[in-house]
């Protein structure tokens, strides 16, 4: 079994190798990519060439993927795909479109093939039209466990395009579509009715807007309830959109847009189903926007723009049926103090309601969200800049029956961050961030003072990064990383809240990497990362806190790169890591990962 | 200057007229139902646990905390099988949206009278997690009891498997899942993924 994949592989791989030395007008390309680890073995090959030959353009593309799982058992699965598509141009006004394709899917012994042959001819001598009738064949055959099964049949269709059409400045795209494939027990239909324009006018301003209709029908083996039956489903998608920009008076811009969808779904009524997702059903959504921009003084520029979502499901009276609303405010400002320092803040308020549709549902919530963000930087000069950050999130969550409220809680967290660049000479630079956070989680019916679910968790972190280039082949980069966190439940406790410790970690990172160019056509790229982790619980014994180590890791992870680039035909890359991995909990463990691509174009 | 804060107190006015306004909630009810458990993701582990009690308290609004924007949700063999039968479309494009969908409707129906969900995770003797400063892989070998009570009687189904989840630090330094990949614990077995398909909308 193991042989097949890669017999395959290598035989596709000397078939494209073939089929360069065939034809060779336009640069192919050629992808190999290999990768491996403990675990997982993973083969990707891709071979695309294009072929003019006087007025026939013709396209290839071959793609393969095997993958080998070493556990908990063997697997093999694989992937491959072949397509053909031509063009042949017998008139300015009428071509000839070939197409073809075919995949292999398998995993261990199952096997599904499937093949599409396709013939169509465009027809453009209409001044406003393009027509393009075509026949074709599908087939679908399984192979491996179960019952073997081929479907296969004809099909045929037509394709209408409206072109170069334009009433008063409007750029108007019209298409109409048919296609029909009778297939033995799992026949389909599909049709598409599709109307959009475009207009541009003034300082930029200009409107978009597209409504469409789609049907399909189609038969097919359901896969819900015991045994095999085929269904037969009709879709239903109907919409309509809008992006319009405008300039106001004042210099004021204003985006609107609207979109509007109706999806639905109709089962055979004289099968009996049991799953509800074979239930007749449909969705229905809208959404408005409006925004209003405006830059003030050549310093500032503010928006301020609101959205309204709706959408509803409605599967025909059963506890799905739900729907929903979303109001959101959004203010956003830039601000240029001076040329060196910029302020930038912005917030987003909104709420998420959920009702039964047809009566009250368990579900019903409301998600209450803000968001408020506020950056400053400044640069003091040309070797050195910094910034400051700030971050408030908070996502209330209320439940509205008494069944589900006692999860209703308030995830509120709080960021701070600075970060410092520093360009000591040309080939020097140094970055210096630190953050601090802290994440709340309270619920609202809960004042326990055992037992409590309330929590707090607080990050702290330091990350500096050093890159020094010490020639121009030779670049050698370093970083060390150092995070503090711990977490711990939250007691309301005479009216305010108390923090209880029950674990902490600590993290340090070190990172050595060079990037070493020995010639203008190949670098090397050491690296070596050493990382320890260290997590204490923190325990309440006879009125004291008792501090004890849970777990130590460390990690030394040691790789090599080779790139080798072709001039401009490609290139070969070659990585290999280890990772040696000791820790209190688990036995030693050594990992190596392995990689390699080659990217040909002839 | 009168003139700007007037038209920026537009959306404000819209606000204040018969729109949805992003300051009012409701008040609830006090409580007289179970409470949901959630930790401070401040580390993978965390993250996973949490994942764990939002599934066992069936509690969307925590599940959904646990994943990334940019998530994504694979059961390999699943879809193969599936793909044959001609459902393979249960298992495409698979994100966040379609999984906080999927577990609104798996627990809605598992919170319901006879039905009980039952989750447990143990770490993978021969998959041992891997966690560096920002990402994460933790594999975790689950099973799931599904139990179904009605008139007829009490049946009982266990899915199997190893969950393989990638974290990665988002906002706050706080760990999320971006990637699930689920494997049954035999060829062909009844997984998550499985379960999770026939509740997908």
């Amino acid at each position: 079994m193991a042989g097949i994949p890669v017999k395959t592989c290598f035989g596709l791989l000397i078939t494209a190798l073939m089929a360069i030395k065939l034809s060779a007008q336009n640069p192919p390309g050629l992808n190999f990519n290999y990768s491996q680890n403990n675990n997982t073995y993973v083969w990707e090959n891709s071979y695309n060439k294009i072929i003019n030959i006087g007025e026939y353009y013709s396209e290839l593309n071959l793609n393969t993927e095997s993958t080998l799982m070493k556990k908990p058992y063997k697997r093999w699965q694989e992937t491959l795909a072949a397509d053909y598509r031509g063009n042949y141009k017998i008139k300015d006004w009428l071509s000839l479109v070939p197409f073809i394709n075919h995949t292999r899917n398998t995993l261990q012994n199952r096997l599904v093939y499937s093949s599409e042959a396709k013939i169509s001819s465009a027809y453009t001598g209409y001044k406003y039209l393009e027509v393009s009738p075509f026949i074709g064949n599908k087939g679908l055959q399984r192979k491996g466990e179960g019952t073997e099964r081929s479907n296969w049949g004809f099909g045929y269709g037509a394709e209408v395009n409206s072109r170069n059409l334009e009433i008063y400045g409007n750029a108007l795209t019209a298409s109409l579509s048919y296609e029909t494939y009778d297939i033995q027990y799992i026949p389909y239909s599909d049709f598409r009715a599709e109307l959009g324009g475009f207009r541009r006018w003034g300082y930029g301003d200009s409107l978009k807007w597209n409504i469409y209709d789609w049907e399909t029908s189609k038969k097919y083996y359901s896969a819900t309830g015991s045994g095999e039956k085929i269904m037969r489903q009709v879709k239903v998608e109907r919409a309509a959109d809008y992006l319009a920009r405008i300039t106001l008076p004042g210099k004021y811009v204003a985006r609107l847009s609207a979109n509007l969808l109706r999806t639905s779904y109709y089962y055979n009524p004289l099968t009996t189903v049991s799953s509800i997702s074979e239930f007749n059903n449909y969705t229905q959504s809208e959404t408005y926007t409006i925004q209003i921009e405006k830059v003030l003084f050549n310093r500032l520029k503010l928006s301020s723009g609101y959205r309204w979502y709706t959408d509803k499901q409605d599967f025909r009276g059963s506890y799905l049926d739900l729907w929903s609303e979303l109001g959101e405010l959004s203010i956003k400002a830039a601000l240029t103090i001076a040329p060196n320092d910029t302020l930038n803040g912005d917030c987003i308020i909104g709420v998420t309601s959920y009702y039964g549709l047809h009566d009250p549902a368990a579900d019903e919530r409301d998600m209450q969200t803000q968001i408020y963000t506020g950056r400053f930087k400044h640069v003091f000069n040309q070797y050195l800049w910094g910034e400051l950050k700030g971050i408030f999130s908070d996502f209330h969550q209320i439940y509205i029956r008494s069944v589900n409220s006692a999860s209703n809680n308030q995830n509120q967290t709080y960021l701070v961050n600075s970060t410092f660049g520093w360009d000591l000479f040309d080939a020097f630079s140094l970055i210096q961030s630190w953050e601090i956070q802290a994440n709340y989680i309270t619920y609202d019916y809960d004042r326990q003072t055992i037992n409590t679910r309330n929590q707090i968790f607080r990050r702290s972190s330091s990350n500096t990064k050093l890159t020094w280039r010490i020639s121009p082949a030779f670049t050698f980069i370093s970083g060390y990383m150092y995070r503090y966190e711990d977490y711990g439940k939250l007691y309301w406790n005479e009216n305010n809240w108390q923090q209880a410790t029950g674990w902490d970690r600590r993290y340090h990172r070190i990172e050595l990497k060079a990037d070493y160019k020995l010639m203008k056509i190949f670098y090397f790229e050491p690296t070596h990362i050493w990382e320890l982790r260290k997590e204490y619980n923190h325990s309440f014994v006879d009125d004291r806190v008792i501090r004890q180590r849970k777990n130590r890791d460390l990690k030394m992870t040691t790789g090599l790169g080779f790139t080798w680039n072709l001039a401009d035909s490609g290139y070969i890359t070659l990585s290999y890591n280890r990772r040696d991995w000791e820790s209190s909990n688990i036995a030693d463990n050594i990992s190596e990962f392995i990689n390699i691509s080659v990217r040909y174009l002839f | 200057m009168k003139k700007t804060t007037i038209v920026f107190m537009i959306p404000f006015l819209i606000v204040c007229g018969c729109l949805k306004n992003p300051f009012a909630t409701r008040h609830s009810e006090s409580p007289a139902g179970v409470t949901g458990t959630w930790e401070t993701p401040a580390s993978p582990e965390t993250a996973i646990r949490n994942l764990l009690y939002a599934c066992n308290e069936k509690i969307v609004q925590n599940y959904q905390s646990c994943l990334a924007d940019d998530f994504v949700f694979s059961a390999p063999e699943d879809s193969i099988r599936a793909e044959s039968q001609g459902s393979g479309y249960l298992y495409y494009n698979w994100d966040k949206n379609t999984e906080i969908l999927t577990a609104q409707n798996l627990f809605s129906t598992f919170g319901s009278t006879g039905y009980q969900l039952l989750l447990s995770m143990l770490e993978s003797a021969s998959n041992p997690d891997s966690i560096g400063d920002t990402i994460a892989v933790i594999y975790r070998e689950y099973v799931i009891r599904i139990i179904v009570a009605d008139s007829v009687g009490i049946d009982t189904t266990n899915a199997r498997g190893l969950a393989t989840f990638r974290l990665n630090q988002a906002q706050f330094g706080f760990w999320n899942i971006y990637f699930w990949r689920d494997l049954p614990d035999t060829v062909g077995g009844y997984d998550w993924g499985q379960l999770k398909a026939m509740y997908r909308q």
